[in-house]
């Protein structure tokens, strides 16, 4: 009997410290500690979305096509600032925007890349910070390379330009993180339970300082020197191209992380990249929507 | 200030994430008749590269159409006259496409033709065979001739088809490389012919790349080389036939050969097409191409685009075809 009585009771004071448990709030990391002590993160992300990019040397006419994303990131936090690498690479069939009273609709469509290296530096304004916002500010090199091609443009069929941007960037975030558990109640009977966690918004715009693209000359093909069977293709390709410092490029990306236990993390962003290269001769206009999942594996 | 937050903020923000439409000029998609005309008119006259060369008045051409746009027209009444103002160019190098119609100058049709293939077959190929090597049909005329038809720069040219072709060929007297009819393709089979034919590095054309607004605005000219293959070459005399119907890259291996001294051209002069073509659409969605280079040659000469000259005339005779008179022009050349 003595022993049934210790076994329930012993049984009990398990259950009990298991609800006990549920109740307090878990070993979490603080969230300060996660963002801003050293911590060093690889992101894997995986996006989809739609581009939309029009060539006046070539075609007056949008094209659009849906976007697949792939991006890596190493990331570093310090107390007080944060910087990133970041590798971006998009690719999307396109097809042409015609006009609706098009009696002939045009087949005209192709393979639109664009790849981009990135660094970003971004440094916390304490003085800004209030309550649950907290404030950034940095910059960014952002170099991107586009790849186009549609054979109906014939000899025009390739379509290559490079832009650099140094932009200017600011942070805001909200700290939505919560200690306690506890239900959540929508209407009288449904609810949801809400576990301790540690997850923000934010919200990040670039805007470019400095915008420089590489663009096709004044008849988009140029001849080159041509030395026989051992002419060089990228001199073939680039010939005529040349540097300009014009445009403007803006970005934003909306975001809510939500920190693991582990230190890692899972985001979901909303990223807005639009640029406009007026380039020497013939503008080149390109916007990019997209949403996108990124990975944060805590790398400490 | 916490709803606010989460209630605004994601709108505002993706309401300004969608508007690229501020940012951008209006979309200039348009079916509109005058619209495009002016569009592809504005295009040519700021690109193309023979206006000078070839004295021809935009200007009146644009004067001389523009009275036949209504904004009623039909597509295919559009597509008429757009077609025919592209073709007062008078350059092959020039096509407007749209999805039920290509316009086409056809040059080749401006004369005679001066190749007929089974007059070549019948008469001067043993057995009436080829051999088929690659894009190359060939055998022996005679026993010390080596006849060579390459029919479009279009096929791809490899160095183990020359290598085999020129192997069995060594100990010919001559080599015959019939490039009449050939409309040409991409350039850069040129140079993987040509390179073994040369026994220096050699200069043999310039390109000048229209550069600005004024018809006569061009690049600096830029010069053509040709560097001896690395390998087996023929040095023993080589006799290419042309006529109006080789054109474009045939234009440009033609010009070629005037820089090289075991090259005889032999036959009626090419076709022209000098000029490198773009590619372009219109608001419509149609695409147009026109030549916004032109070719020179050594002296700085700009007739490769009315075609370039042999240096033995010779032509067809179309009432025996028994005989292919280029042909033997070029044999009597090699024995002689």
């Amino acid at each position: 009997m003595k022993r049934i009585i210790i076994g329930i009771s012993l049984c009990f004071c398990l259950h009990q410290s298991g609800i006990a448990q549920e109740k307090t709030t878990p070993n979490l990391p603080d969230i300060d500690k996660i963002e801003f002590k050293p911590t060093r993160y690889f992101v894997s992300s995986y996006g989809s979305g739609n581009v939309v990019f029009r060539d006046f040397a070539t075609s007056p006419l949008f094209y659009r096509g849906p976007l697949l994303s792939v991006q890596m990131a190493w990331s570093k936090y310090k107390l007080n600032s944060k910087r990133a690498w970041t590798l971006l690479t998009n690719f999307a069939p396109t097809s042409v925007q015609l006009a609706e009273d098009q009696t002939y609709e045009t087949k005209s469509g192709g393979i639109f890349s664009s790849s981009s290296f990135s660094y970003a530096y971004m440094h916390k304004l304490p003085k800004l910070t209030r309550g649950k916002f907290s404030f950034a500010a940095g910059g960014m090199w952002l170099n991107t390379f586009n790849f186009r091609s549609n054979l109906s443009l014939g000899n025009n069929a390739a379509g290559v330009e490079f832009f650099g941007n140094i932009m200017a960037s600011g942070e805001v975030q909200f700290d939505a993180s919560h200690e306690k558990s506890g239900r959540r109640y929508i209407l009288k009977y449904l609810y949801y339970t809400r576990h301790p966690r540690k997850q923000h918004f934010s919200f990040q715009f670039n805007a470019g300082l400095l915008n420089w693209n590489y663009r096709p000359g004044y008849a988009y093909k140029e001849l080159p020197e041509l030395d026989g069977s051992k002419t060089n293709p990228l001199e073939l390709v680039l010939s005529g191209f040349d540097w300009k410092l014009n445009g403007y490029r803006f970005g934003t990306e909306l975001g809510f992380t939500r920190y693991k236990q582990s230190g890692n993390a899972v985001k979901w962003s909303y990223c807005w990249d639009i640029l406009h290269a007026p380039g020497r001769f013939e503008p080149f206009q390109m916007a990019m929507h997209r949403i996108q999942l990124s990975l944060l594996f805590n790398r400490n | 200030m916490k709803k606010f937050f989460y209630t605004i903020l994601p709108f505002a923000l993706l309401a300004f994430a969608s508007c690229e439409k501020i940012f951008f000029e209006d979309d200039q998609a348009s079916a509109d008749p005058l619209t495009n005309f002016e569009y592809l008119w504005n295009e040519v006259d700021k690109k193309y590269s023979y206006f000078d060369i070839k004295g021809i008045d935009w200007d009146a051409v644009k004067q001389r159409y523009s009275d036949s746009i209504r904004a009623d027209m039909s597509d295919e009444e559009l597509f008429r006259i757009l077609g025919s103002m592209m073709n007062e160019l008078r350059d092959d190098h020039t096509n407007l496409v749209s999805p039920f119609n290509v316009s086409v100058y056809n040059v080749a049709l401006k004369s005679e033709p001066n190749y007929y293939e089974r007059t070549v077959l019948e008469n001067y190929m043993p057995n009436k065979q080829y051999m088929y090597t690659g894009a190359f049909s060939h055998n022996f005329i005679g026993d010390s001739i080596a006849y060579l038809r390459y029919g479009s720069f279009m096929s791809p040219v490899t160095n183990e088809d020359l290598d085999f072709i020129l192997t069995r060929y060594a100990n010919t007297k001559g080599l015959i490389l019939d490039l009449r009819e050939n409309g040409g393709g991409n350039v850069f089979n040129i140079p993987l012919i040509l390179e073994r034919f040369v026994e220096t590095r050699t200069l043999a054309a310039y390109s000048q790349t229209r550069n600005g607004p004024g018809h006569a605005d061009f690049s600096a000219e830029t010069g053509f080389y040709y560097n001896p293959y690395d390998g087996l070459r023929y040095t023993k005399p080589v006799m290419v036939l042309v006529d109006r119907g080789s054109y474009s890259a045939t234009t440009f291996f033609s010009l070629s050969t005037k820089a090289m001294d075991n090259i005889t051209l032999v036959g009626d002069t090419t076709g022209g097409g000098g000029g490198l073509p773009n590619g372009g659409q219109l608001p419509n969605g149609w695409t147009y191409r026109f030549s916004i280079t032109r070719l020179l040659d050594l002296g700085k000469q700009n007739f490769a685009e009315s075609g370039v000259p042999p240096d033995t005339l010779a032509s067809f005779n179309w009432n025996d075809l028994s005989r292919d008179e280029i042909l033997d022009v070029a044999i009597d050349i090699i024995n002689q």
